[in-house]
């Protein structure tokens, strides 16, 4: 592994003083699973490393009114392991359960997840659903961000330079929202999705009230099908044939590329398929 | 095409010990199986991304890249030969001097036109199969180091036969075999992937030059680009049956993809032409085998040995067939199958033992396999279940003319146990545990402690031949069974002498020596201490020739075999057919491997081979696009993990006795892998409808056989 | 390169050291303590063989830099059982779980973590716990028999 320069930090602001020093030459370590394999393959040009592990702040999963605050350091074994989210907002917990492997659950952050931008984020699609702010803080003070603000592209992030993501904002579900996290892998298990597509759902009086769909590996960034959710919300019939013809929409939503995992054009004709599929666990769909 | 190597800067490196180039080889700058075609340290061309150009040695590790950052190689970039069916064109680029064509096999049998003209129903397709990386978990590693005042240079690395290791590292070194000691294990995961050299000669290199002990670990994405692969092939099959299901002919072409330099393309694809047509009776062939270089990595040896590619494109013609026949698919195969005297499709008598019927009768009251029907009953709407059959046959040993053969050397200790030496190798497959039992049996002992089983070492083990071809066991076997009754005889000669019993009045039962009124005469302990005492302590040594067939094969060196192992396997998966997702839920092995001696080992090996044939089905495949790799570790070069594999697996062993194999067993570590591809292939078309005739069938493949690609 | 300090608790012994921070815990264990029971097969988090305990949680140790354990309470595979083979590591060996064993130690750390936290788990949660493992020799299936034989025997 090349050489670089350790940091560790023990509070918030040590850590953006720390950052703010640095510039663009530093990386945070949070679980390190992704950083440290860069490293290993010199891909990493930064010589400092600030580790950020050691951050009260950043820890912890709360209830705050109708809202639970997930802190960046959040671990994803955390996250499946957490009554509170069990409770309110079940689908980041499916979607952890999905993340590479008991080892990799139990050192990866949902943070870092957010913060790498991969369109593969296993943790990011539930949150396009769940309409997620992100806590934000930097020498300039903090802000709060849409997630739908966040993303630039694959890797790319609107963070600034000296700003740390420290906490994740989701709103409690209510009792008539349901969801289902479908990631679609070459494997069961230790596996980035080749395609993975997320939907929560409101019913009333047996009628889509509202309803969000994002899909994971087949844009820049993680996206949500706007289009698609749009002529879903109200419908109160569900028949295999018209919604397989409304999920097929989704194909103008998406961007994907060609990698081993899977072509573009493979990507695009099973999203429909992934939203299909998912829309089929929530609701009664007759042939 | 290399132009110039400097490795000037390197050398001034401080830290740096050494670093090497093909002007500090001594001897032969090759090495290879069968031909030395594969430089050890290239000179004028580079063939493919994974060829070693210079060699380095630091006092640390982390030096390493910057060393060889330091090494400055002028390249001339030319042409990649990509696909090994344009390479077999006359225009195209050479990978080497004499053409890209390093074997061509051609076998004619009966008469192929009359064959087609008697059948009824004609099955023609192509199939393509994947580059199939090993993954063994332990990469390729080991250390080296001279001796001085002993003049011996000794190398740990795990490989599959230390006795050829050791030839090949002579002829680089040219120095006397004599003076090389090789310790070959233990070692994690072979698979064939260790039979060619690996490290050794690079490790050998630098302890000869350095006079140091040098270290040498390959990390898993060099190991994945350097290393060779199961030869990826395009299958051609034209094959005849008449209505009742009778196969007239075949007309096959196996193109396979050997990559840079030969390694054991050759013998490969002369077992697939040899196992080309299945375990079946066809009166009419014409089997062409091309073995074709291009610059995609390099492939060689691996489980099945070329026998997986062309029992995927039978097997799955037979599905096809009993399809379109509207068949059975047992039955199908039980009017075709061989029996013991018939001709095989390169036309030579199988006159050993098959365990085929025994396996398609147990195949067919399966319950997985009776129930087919009641099985599909449980499928959701998006998801459908399938079940599929598939029989194979793999020759075991290393066929005509090759010398392959086991030896075995026994001493009796002081303490009235023995010591047994053989040249075999642990690679993982329980061979120490086998090669107990068999010595426990054969010594007439039950006592484990009493029996050590030395391998794996040049210099105090005698050379068993190669570790491969499912015939290490067997070998080992043999030459164990014969040094063993010579012990014995031995043995009780001396009893006679000493307690004037004659010995054919002596019976041993564990390790007591016995007269005709069951009264103990002495113990092997109680002797031995007789014998050490008189400085008489015995040795024996017992040499097997591995039986071959008495006829040979023209144009088509090393067939054919002589004993054959036989196999067959029943899956059941689910498809997705919504994205194409495969999951193999169940799967049975039924495994003609005569007589089974180590149980555990027996099924350890079906197990493993079912979810490695399984990984070959599904998910595994090296990619390789312009000469580069686009997979080279482990997140993206896709083995099962245990959320993949079946926990519902069955080992039925089918135990034919097969009269030469020392008490009737044969060989299994490949036959439990190969039947099982088609068998899940034959499934997805079971459960969809749809052939998939390339593997792995990926959910992508599997997609786009159920859902077609919209126009443009 | 600049050394930083550990401390940190290794199979129940204390450990202090400088070490230069750009190592991994895996080249730690094999370089500098020569505890080679911990293998590694990939140094990318891919196949399990490294996994080591840290506070009552499996790690991939070829992902751990090392100056992330100061503090920490680790056990490898030396750290298992101190004279005789644990029932699970004994149950392992009596089902013929492994081959080439070069998955073992990996597979016996995720598995002792399993057990320690249930002691019953179910045949999906033996799964689950061991899908970080990659072996290649087997079928998995006599790993996970030797838990369900072990475990049935605990009641």
């Amino acid at each position: 592994m090349r050489e670089f320069e350790y940091y560790k930090v023990k509070n918030l602001k040590e850590a953006i003083n720390l950052s703010k020093k640095f510039g663009k030459n530093k990386r945070f370590l949070a679980g390190g699973t992704d950083l440290i394999v860069r490293l290993k393959d010199n891909l990493i040009k930064e010589e400092n490393i600030i580790d950020i592990k050691n951050i009260e702040e950043l820890k912890g999963i709360k209830e705050v009114e109708d809202e639970i605050h997930i802190g960046s350091l959040v671990t994803f074994s955390e996250i499946i392991e957490s009554d509170i989210l069990k409770k309110y907002s079940p689908l980041i917990v499916e979607a952890s359960k999905k993340v590479g492997s008991p080892q990799i659950r139990n050192k990866g952050t949902i943070g870092g997840n957010i913060c790498n931008a991969s369109p593969a984020g296993d943790s990011i699609p539930p949150l396009f659903c769940e309409d997620a702010k992100f806590f934000l803080e930097s020498t300039n003070g903090s802000r709060i961000v849409n997630i739908e603000d966040f993303f630039k592209g694959p890797g790319k992030t609107i963070l600034k330079e000296d700003e740390i993501l420290v906490k994740i904002i989701l709103k409690k579900w209510k009792e008539n929202e349901f969801g289902f996290f479908n990631k679609l892998g070459q494997r069961n298990a230790l596996t980035i999705a080749i395609a993975s597509s997320c939907i929560k759902i409101k019913k009333s009086d047996g009628k889509i009230e509202d309803i969000k769909i994002s899909l994971g590996s087949v844009s820049p960034t993680v996206i949500r099908a706007k289009k698609v959710e749009n002529i879903l919300r109200g419908l109160k019939e569900y028949k295999k044939d018209e919604i397989i013809k409304i999920c097929d929409e989704v194909k103008e939503e998406i961007d994907p590329i060609t990698d081993v995992r899977g072509s573009r054009e493979y990507r695009i004709e099973v999203s429909k398929y992934l939203v299909f599929e998912a829309l089929n666990n929530l609701l009664n769909i007759r042939g | 095409m290399i132009k110039k190597i400097d490795i000037s800067k390197a050398l001034k490196l401080n830290g740096v010990v050494a670093v090497l180039t093909y002007n500090d080889i001594p001897g032969l700058n090759g090495f290879g199986i069968a031909i030395q075609d594969q430089p050890v340290l290239c000179y004028d061309k580079v063939r493919y991304i994974g060829d070693a150009v210079a060699l380095v040695a630091c006092e640390t590790k982390e030096l390493l890249d910057k060393a060889i950052d330091l090494i400055e190689v002028e390249y001339e970039p030319l042409p990649v030969v990509e696909d090994p069916l344009k390479a077999l064109e006359k225009d195209s680029p050479k990978v080497h001097e004499n053409g890209n064509i390093h074997l061509h096999t051609k076998i004619d049998k009966g008469d192929i036109e009359k064959g087609f003209k008697e059948a009824d129903l004609i099955i023609e397709n192509e199939y393509r199969t994947g580059r199939q990386e090993h993954a063994y978990l332990e990469t390729e590693s080991g250390f080296a180091f001279y001796d001085e005042d002993e003049d011996l240079l000794t190398i740990f690395c795990g490989g599959q036969y230390p006795f050829r290791d050791q030839i090949q590292i002579a002829r680089v070194l040219a120095i006397d075999p004599r003076k090389i000691r090789i310790i070959d294990e233990p070692m994690g995961g072979g698979f064939g992937g260790k039979d060619e050299i690996t490290t050794q000669i690079h490790l050998a290199l630098l302890a000869y030059h350095t006079k140091r002990l040098v270290k040498m670990e390959i990390e898993r994405d060099e190991s994945i680009v350097f290393s060779w692969k199961k030869h990826p092939m395009i299958l051609r099959y034209k094959t005849g049956v008449k209505k009742d299901g009778t196969l007239t002919s075949n007309e096959i072409y196996i193109y396979a993809d050997t990559g840079a330099y030969a390694s054991l393309g050759g013998p490969i694809v002369n077992l697939a032409v040899e196992h080309s047509c299945g375990p079946y009776r066809v009166p009419n062939t014409h089997i062409e085998g091309f073995c074709i270089y291009t610059n995609n990595g390099v492939s060689g040896a691996f489980r099945g040995f070329g026998v997986n590619q062309v029992t995927f494109a039978m097997e799955s013609q037979m599905d096809e067939i009993a399809e379109k026949l509207n068949m059975d698919p047992v039955l199908l195969r039980r009017k075709n199958i061989l029996k013991k005297g018939d001709e095989t499709g390169i036309g030579s008598k199988i006159e050993t033992s098959i365990g085929l019927k025994k396996i398609l009768d147990e195949i067919e009251k399966h319950p997985l396999y009776k129930d087919r029907e009641k099985n599909k009953i449980d499928s959701s709407e998006y998801k459908k279940y399938g079940v599929g059959i598939a029989i194979s046959y793999q020759g075991t040993g290393l066929g005509v003319g090759l010398p392959d053969y086991g030896a075995c050397w026994i001493e009796m200790r002081r303490d009235g146990g023995f010591n047994v030496y053989s040249g075999s190798v642990e690679i993982g497959q329980q061979m120490k545990t086998t090669l107990k039992l068999i010595a426990l049996e054969a010594l007439k002992i039950s006592d484990e402690d009493k029996v050590f089983i030395i391998t794996g070492d040049t210099s105090i083990t005698p050379d068993c031949g190669t570790t491969t071809a499912s015939g290490a066991t067997y070998r080992s076997r043999r030459a164990i069974e014969i040094a063993s009754k010579k012990m014995i005889d031995i043995l009780k000669k001396e009893v006679n002498e000493i307690f004037n019993i004659p010995t054919d009045e002596i019976k041993i039962e564990d390790g007591i020596f016995k007269n005709l009124n069951d009264e103990k005469i002495t113990t092997y302990e109680d002797l031995a201490e007789i014998l050490y005492d008189k400085r008489r302590l015995p040795k024996t040594e017992g040499h097997f020739n591995f039986p071959t067939s008495k006829t040979k094969i023209p144009g088509a060196f090393g067939l054919p075999h002589y004993i054959f192992s036989f196999s067959g396997a029943i899956a059941l998966v689910e498809v997705n057919i919504l994205t194409g997702k495969t999951n193999l839920i169940k799967a049975v092995n039924l495994i003609d491997g005569g007589r089974v001696i180590n149980k555990i080992g027996f099924e350890g090996q079906s197990e493993g081979g079912i979810v490695m044939g399984m990984g070959y089905a599904l998910m595994e495949d090296v990619i390789i696009k312009n000469g580069e790799f686009l997979v080279k570790n482990f997140s993206t070069y896709l083995i099962p993990t245990s959320m993949d594999s079946p926990y519902q697996i069955e080992t039925i062993p089918i135990e034919s006795f097969e009269e030469l194999g020392p008490y009737g067993s044969k060989g299994i570590g490949e036959t439990t892998m190969v039947p099982i591809a088609p068998a899940i292939t034959n499934a997805i078309f079971n459960a969809t409808g749809k052939r998939i005739k390339q593997t792995p069938a990926t959910p992508e493949r599997v997609f786009f056989a159920l859902h077609k690609l919209p126009e443009k | 390169m600049k050394k930083i300090k550990i401390d940190f608790i290794l199979n129940g012994v204390k450990i202090t050291d400088e070490v230069p921070a750009n190592i991994t815990l895996s080249e730690y264990l094999r370089d500098y303590l020569k505890l080679t029971g911990t293998k590694e097969g990939c140094s990318k988090g891919e196949c399990g063989a490294c996994t080591v305990i840290i506070d009552d949680k499996i790690f991939d140790s070829c992902l751990i830099l090392i100056p992330e354990v100061d503090g920490k309470d680790i056990t490898t595979i030396e750290g298992i059982s101190k004279d005789d083979l644990t029932p699970l590591q004994n149950s392992l060996i009596e089902e013929g779980a492994f081959q080439c064993g070069f998955c073992a130690s990996g597979m016996v750390m995720s598995l002792t973590n399993l057990l320690s936290k249930n002691e019953k788990p179910s045949l999906e949660e033996i799964r689950e716990s061991i899908s970080g493992n990659l072996c290649r020799c087997t079928g998995y299936k006599k790993i996970i028999d030797a838990v369900i034989k072990l475990t049935k025997a605990i009641i």
